[in-house]
């Protein structure tokens, strides 16, 4: 787990609008942030940041006391969870979790047992191996979190995890992050 | 749908397809036809015959046939799975970054597509003739690879692009390079689109006369097309139609089957769970 830092961080497209406008903020270690705002202020833009998807025009971006600037985002050792779920759609939910392990070069017995695990907290078991195509939307959403979940990278962030879902699956699924975040003690934004 | 309109449908279905596959359908009873009943006028042979089949496949006819069979398959083959791979890598490109000079490429990809080939056949007789890739299985191929690449370039690219940018982005956050996320994210889901391209290319490749005529003298290098154009009957008196309706049949066929198998193949909505909405 590991703190973040953001220190004076801009972020202009070429024709000059500024996205991100001097934006500083620290998150401790372990912490869960929420960001909120209108939609078109910035937020994701700056997640995206954070995790290396998008260039900083300027500032520094520390995260656990190195400054990543210019690191790309498998360097970074952080997990993110899309907006959009982005779940591989031709391997199954074991697969889909299993994927950065199997980046990782992780052992079989290792990858299996740390799946496992990941799917006990999201209460996936029985849909291990189903293919993303066959699942509800709250299913997908914790597929995603499982695939996040399963590195135990530094720090995790959401991209307005709740928007894709109903109203009431958006309460549920708000305690659950939550919660598991509390379990975790893992940095979260 | 009243019982009626459903009638109409079928009627109008079964009238089309007995317009489109008619000449099919008597291309192979023409073949079956011996010498002295192909003039005699009716749909069906007086005498169904398998010599027309015998005489290409192991007849007089058959040293001209069976090569170029095996020249087409190999030299098609050769050139479809290269102008993949190439298409491939330069759809993936196209499809995902911008710079300066994709617009240049994929126009000259069209030129090239639609230029005359038959303007090019003399000057590439000279230059093949001279530098010895006259006759040979490379000298097809290289020309075969001017009809494939384009199309399949512009009809990948096209593929890429339905792949959300989300999957490789989750991949590089998954920690994988780009070659990682290319090799086991992007190219299963682009699988369909390759088979399809294949098969394009493969038909485009195949259907060639121009430089199988020209680019060719014997028949180590010539391909059916080709073979077919110089087909003589069982001997000088007698007219090649049976002949070449029977090699018709044995071309058609098979590339037939080999559509319907990969049709099977084209899984359509795979991304349909990978990205809400």
């Amino acid at each position: 787990m590991a703190s973040i830092e953001m220190k004076n961080i801009v972020k202009q497209y070429g024709d000059g609008y500024p996205a991100v406008n001097d934006v500083s903020l620290d998150i401790d270690d372990g912490e869960l942030m929420i960001l909120v705002g209108p939609s078109g202020c910035g937020k994701s833009t700056l997640l995206r940041m954070i995790v290396g998807l998008e260039d900083i025009t300027s500032g520094d971006m520390v995260i656990a006391g190195k400054r990543v600037n210019d690191l790309a985002p498998r360097d970074r050792n952080l997990s993110m969870v899309f907006q959009n779920y982005a779940l591989y759609p031709h391997m199954t939910v074991y697969e889909n979790i299993a994927f950065p392990l199997r980046l990782s070069k992780t052992p079989d017995e290792e990858v299996k047992r740390r799946v496992q695990d990941a799917a006990d907290v999201l209460e996936l078991n029985e849909h291990l191996q189903r293919k993303p195509a066959n699942l509800s939307g709250g299913q997908r959403q914790r597929v995603a979190m499982g695939r996040a979940i399963v590195r135990q990278a530094e720090a995790f962030l959401f991209d307005e995890p709740l928007s894709n879902l109903d109203a009431k699956l958006r309460g549920q699924m708000r305690t659950e992050i939550s919660r598991l975040q509390r379990r975790l003690a893992c940095t979260s934004v | 749908m009243s019982t009626r309109e459903k009638t109409g449908w079928w009627i109008a279905g079964v009238a089309i397809l007995l317009y489109c596959l008619f000449p099919i359908a008597w291309i192979i009873s023409l073949s079956f036809k011996g010498p002295a009943d192909i003039a005699n006028h009716q749909f069906l042979p007086t005498s169904v015959t398998g010599e027309n089949y015998s005489t290409i496949l192991t007849g007089t006819a058959s040293d001209l046939f069976l090569p170029a069979l095996r020249n087409s398959f190999g030299i098609c083959l050769i050139a479809t799975f290269i102008s993949c791979v190439l298409a491939m890598f330069a759809a993936y490109a196209i499809a995902r970054l911008d710079f300066p000079g994709k617009k240049l490429i994929l126009s000259t990809a069209l030129v090239v597509a639609i230029f005359p080939v038959i303007s090019i056949v003399t000057p590439l007789f000279n230059l093949w003739r001279q530098i010895g890739l006259y006759d040979t299985w490379l000298g097809l191929i290289i020309p075969y690879l001017s009809l494939t690449l384009p199309i399949s370039i512009w009809t990948m690219s096209a593929f890429f692009r339905e792949i959300p940018w989300e999957m490789e982005q989750a991949a590089q956050v998954d920690g994988a390079t780009t070659w990682q996320a290319f090799r086991k994210v992007i190219v299963p889901l682009a699988a369909p689109g390759v088979f399809t391209t294949a098969i394009i290319a493969f038909f485009i490749a195949w259907n060639d006369f121009a430089y199988g005529i020209s680019l060719t003298s014997t028949s180590a290098a010539r391909p059916v097309p080709a073979a077919l154009g110089l087909f003589s009957g069982a001997s000088q008196f007698v007219d090649p139609t049976g002949s070449i309706a029977a090699a018709a049949v044995i071309v058609t066929i098979p590339v037939v089957a080999l559509v319907l198998i990969f049709q099977r193949r084209i899984v359509a909505g795979l991304t349909n769970g990978a990205v809400k909405g």
